[in-house]
């Protein structure tokens, strides 16, 4: 059967880079160099444009590349069972002690009354994580908000509780922890540099950007106080990871100097993201200005890049994270693990989809005490799978993308294609142009990305 | 197809870039398990591919085989591969020429020396090959010579050729003598064997051609294997009479004679190849049991017909059955959570502690078995169109009828378990004990009932089977908790039991004052014992429609429990196992 046009518009993407032409095949996120008679006859078919004599071509190409390894192709139409859970974040904090402008949680409260998350209800929370995962497996606890660490006392506590109970019952954990570091400690640090923490610093840029929409409720210099903050690493010892956020919105023009300045800062890695669903809407991207933000990822992309060809690095972990994927073929039907491996619960002990996804009662998963709606979970894996949605089903990108992340599709729809699929072409031309000039890159970054 | 232009960049090739790709597209040749640098190799002649087939090409330009006892020699003169065979003038017609001396670079470490002469006088080609295998990818020179090295004087202009700074090269200088040839001293590249693909290079190497010498284990004779890697079960020590000795040995004289190995190995009093294939086999080497010899041979049990069942019997039978595997599971998981041994062994542990943890996993993997033949018993049962049975025995065994208790293993708890899982004797005797037969030959006279009476039995061909792994895994359930036994030998009590706390009532708990946190957890491990029965029920329920996720369910609820059960013993506290009324039936 040969090829009509739409379907290798699903099924393939062709980009050039200066080592030759390459295909990439969406289905096991393939990535190869193919010959230029070959690419033509795969551009031609993609434009609509082909004869008979290059969809034939085609076909026989991408029978070679696939081959009869994988009959039902590496994805498959089936939806995922529900895994056993795998990773869990605690809301032990549904309060803060910002107010954002962007902010999707209300301040940390989700829209609903403030409330800590009590002692109880995080240790019946880490007991359900232990019973509902794999035998043996190791885990990842998370702790959210809001402010967590307006909860410091459980994050202590259960952090030394859900350690030991691993431990004994032969699942190793690691933490993550996401705050503004506003309200940092010497023990906070303290403890993120005992045990196998990731902590993630939320910081927008230099210190106009930051102080722009980052407000203190105390009226304090968000900035300043986060620096002084940052310093406590240095005296009480650095976590595993230590990695800064950085929230972007169409006010930010100059995306370089703003990467540069946290790179300053000694993280181990920064990584952006635009925002798209937001309480004032000015400060939400509209398909529009993806455009722009684009071609400041793209320039920002290049700049690593260019580090990575000097033997350098330019810890830049949104195109970091996309060449390791490219590079290990990532293909996935669903945009992350949300209601299946992974799932948030909040101050009360109910659980949900994620940590967007708090008080929702539409991606309510069930409850700490009685345990996963497992009906739920199979209906969302189902209705999620990226093959049913639109327009995911006839894009390249699908397996790589995996459809977006729910919470945005389900307040805006999908309105980033266009800026994924390009931001995405460029990461494909680099990554031939790491492996092609500096393969060792993947081998020295395998211990730092092995559990990811 | 296409014809590709074949330039030696691979421009115009289709290349796989990542690593999907790479595991996606079919390298053309051999096949991988021939990659070197997964292979598995060893020298006698190899388990993946056989080295001596692919350094045959080691030196660009020859073929050399390395399989003569009296050293290495030149099979092929190639005049296409390289750059100092070819303008050495050497051809096929110069053979025979035998490898002399060798020198390369061994090791890339800076205080060794950059360039190492082997000469290989008196030895076999197996060695020779050993000392190609040490050499680097860089400058080779290789010295041959018209007569094996064995034998041959290797003349002083030779030698001191073979001396000279190998660098600089590709190179030779052929002497010749009469027309023939003296000595060789040629001087290149050692070839890489691989390609810029990372594959072997079919230039030099046939597809399969590093496989076709490889040992077949299952048809050769084991007794001349060399590697001593065997597919088959052999023995080599066993004990005999208390002495350790050579299963093999040609002199089965009692008692054994201790093995005393010699300098050259054991040949000379090793039963030989007739020997062995004349019967010795069968006839002169004894049944091994626990690496010990047992002399005498044990008859098979004259076969008489065994009792028949009708369904209707089987069934009430299976229903039984069902009860005393929950009771024993049961009672097992008390065992063993009555052991003072960790969920998961700590680093470095004490001598002791090792022991206890390993009688505890035995008798935890008895009880995962029994949990397992609850399933299947109740698999049978629906098979037969019986509804499936959760309730738990109150008397184990027919023929024993022992209340069910909840017990610490101490001695006689340990001794009634070594007891119940016994292999019986008596399947066959039509009288059997009274018309009753133990646990085990329950499920035996069941088999052969439905084997005989095929037709009488829906789902004949699933039952058997299935009743089949309930007797197979039953018979290792006696020597497991015999090892356990050993485990524990010279152990005190109370050095390997916990002393478990247990009530009998919810009103004695609390007459004994037991915290209300304890309370809480007892409580939470019942819950997790009935609920694990629930998904149970629900996974044989859903039978095959299920999909398997019922029963996915039930395991990880099954490790919830054994995790809450060892919270609960290291506060020294037991497991209930209460048992709901919902699960209840005639046979408790």
């Amino acid at each position: 059967m040969t090829i009509a046009s739409s379907d290798t518009g699903a099924r393939v993407h062709r980009f050039d880079t200066a080592f030759g032409s390459h295909i990439f095949v969406a289905d096991g996120s393939l990535v190869y160099d193919v010959p230029p008679d070959d690419a033509a006859a795969v551009d031609a078919v993609l434009a609509g444009a082909g004869s008979p004599g290059d969809r034939r071509r085609v076909t026989e190409l991408l029978g070679q590349l696939v081959g009869t390894a994988m009959p039902d192709g590496f994805v498959g139409a089936r939806p995922a069972a529900p895994p056993p859970l795998r990773s869990l974040s605690l809301n032990v904090a549904q309060a803060c002690n910002m107010s954002c402008g962007y902010c999707y949680a209300d301040a940390g409260a989700f829209g609903g009354a403030t409330r800590l998350m009590s002692s109880a209800t995080a240790r019946e929370s880490v007991d359900r994580l232990f019973s509902e995962c794999e035998p043996g497996a190791d885990v990842v606890l998370g702790f959210m908000g809001g402010e967590p660490l307006l909860n410091r006392g459980v994050v202590h506590e259960i952090t030394r509780y859900a350690a030991a109970a691993g431990a004994r019952a032969g699942h190793p954990v690691r933490f993550s922890i996401t705050t503004n570091g506003t309200l940092l400690t010497a023990e906070d640090v303290a403890l993120f540099a005992s045990f196998p923490f990731t902590v993630t610093l939320s910081v927008d840029g230099p210190a106009e950007v930051h102080r722009r929409l980052r407000v203190l409720n105390n009226g304090g210099d968000s900035y300043r106080t986060l620096l002084d903050r940052l310093r406590l690493f240095d005296a009480h010892g650095r976590p595993r990871q230590l990695s800064a956020r950085a929230t972007v919105t169409p006010l930010a023009t100059d995306l370089e100097t703003l990467l540069d300045a946290l790179i300053d800062l000694g993280f181990d890695d920064v990584g952006v993201a635009p925002v798209l669903v937001s309480p004032r809407p000015e400060l939400a991207f509209s398909e529009e200005q993806f455009t722009g933000f684009l071609a400041q990822m793209v320039r920002c992309g290049a700049k690593a890049l260019r580090h990575l060809g000097n033997g350098g690095r330019y810890p830049f972990s949104n195109f970091e994270t996309a060449l390791w994927e490219i590079h290990r073929g990532t293909h996935r039907p669903y945009p992350c693990g949300a209601g299946a491996a992974y799932l948030s619960a909040g101050a009360d002990g109910d659980l949900f989809a994620c940590h967007r996804f708090i008080d929702d009662p539409k991606f309510r998963v069930g409850h700490v005490r009685t345990g996963l709606d497992e009906v739920w979970r199979s209906r969302h894996l189902e209705l999620r799978h990226v093959d049913r949605a639109e327009p995911c089903r006839a894009c390249w990108a699908r397996y790589l993308c995996g459809g977006s992340c729910y919470h945005e599709v389900s307040r805006r729809g999908r309105v980033s294609c266009e800026y994924i699929r390009g931001w995405l072409h460029f990461c494909l031309q680099s990554y031939v142009q790491v492996i092609e000039s500096c393969p060792e890159y993947f081998h020295d970054g395998l211990r730092r990305h092995a559990d990811r | 197809m296409t014809d590709y232009d074949d330039t030696p960049t691979g421009k115009n090739k289709i290349f796989p870039r990542n690593l999907t790709a790479r595991a996606a597209y079919q390298v053309p040749g051999n096949p991988p398990s021939t990659r070197p640098e997964s292979g598995v190799e060893n020298s006698f002649p190899g388990l993946e591919f056989d080295t001596r087939s692919l350094e045959a090409c080691f030196f660009p330009g020859l073929r050399v085989a390395f399989q003569h006892g009296d050293g290495a020699r030149v099979e092929q003169v190639r005049r296409d591969r390289g750059a100092a065979v070819p303008a050495s003038g050497l051809t096929d017609a110069d053979r025979p020429l035998f490898m002399w001396a060798v020198g390369g670079k061994i090791s890339f470490r800076a205080n060794e020396p950059a360039f190492t002469r082997f000469t290989l006088k008196g030895l076999s080609g197996s060695d020779v090959l050993r000392r190609v295998r040490a050499l680097m990818p860089g400058p080779v020179a290789l010295l041959l010579g018209p007569k094996p090295v064995m034998s041959a004087d290797i003349p002083d202009d030779a030698k001191d050729a073979f001396k000279k700074d190998p660098t600089a090269g590709p190179w030779s200088r052929i002497e010749r003598r009469g027309g023939k040839v003296a000595w060789a001293l040629l001087v290149d590249s050692r070839a890489e064997h691989l390609d810029q693909y990372g594959v072997i290079d079919l230039q030099d190497h046939e597809p399969g051609e590093l496989t076709q010498t490889l040992c077949s284990p299952w048809q050769y004779d084991f007794r001349e294997c060399g590697c001593h890697y065997w597919a088959a079960n052999r023995p080599d020590m066993v004990t005999a009479d208390d002495r350790f000795t050579y299963f093999m040995r040609r002199n089965r004289a009692r008692p054994a004679e201790p093995d005393v190995p010699e300098p050259g190995g054991r040949v000379s009093f090793t039963l030989t190849h007739a020997q062995i294939i004349a019967g010795a086999w069968n006839d002169v080497l004894p049944v091994v049991l626990n690496d010990r010899e047992e002399p005498l041979a044990v008859p098979p049990p004259p076969r008489r017909r065994a009792r028949e069942v009708t369904p209707a019997q089987a069934i009430a039978q299976l229903e039984y059955l069902a009860t005393v595997e929950h009771a024993l599971c049961v009672e097992y998981l008390y065992a063993h959570y009555s052991l003072c041994a960790p969920m998961v062994l700590p680093l470095d542990p004490p001598e002791h502690v090792v022991r206890i943890f390993a009688a505890a996993e035995a008798v935890f993997s008895v009880a995962v078995d029994e949990m397992r033949h609850l399933r299947w018993a109740n698999e049978a049962l629906t098979l037969l169109g019986a509804g499936p049975v959760l309730g738990r025995a109150g008397k184990i065994g027919q023929v024993q009828q022992r209340d069910f208790e909840l017990c610490p293993l101490n001695a006689r708890q340990l001794d009634w378990f070594i007891e119940i899982e016994k292999p019986s004797q008596t399947i066959t005797d039509p009288e059997g004990q009274g018309g009753k037969d133990p646990i085990d030959g329950m499920y035996v006279v069941l088999l052969r009932s439905i084997e005989e009476q095929r037709a009488t039995f829906r789902n004949a061909d699933r039952l058997v089977p299935l009743l089949k792994l309930i007797v197979d895994e039953g018979m290792d359930h006696y020597h497991r908790f015999l090892s356990v036994k050993k485990h524990l030998e010279g152990l005190s009590e109370e050095t390997y039991l916990r002393k478990l706390r247990r009530w009998d009532s919810p009103e004695e708990e609390i007459a004994a004052r037991v915290s209300a946190e304890d309370i809480r957890m007892l409580d939470r491990a019942d819950d997790m014992y009935n609920d694990l029965l629930a998904e149970l029920a629900s996974a044989l329920g859903h039978g095959d429609k299920g999909g398997g996720m019922f029963l996915e369910h039930s395991r990880r609820r099954m490790h919830s429990l054994h995790e809450i059960n060892h919270r609960l013993a290291d506060r020294k506290l037991g497991p209930r196992f209460t048992l709901r009324p919902q699960w209840s039936n005639a046979a408790e």
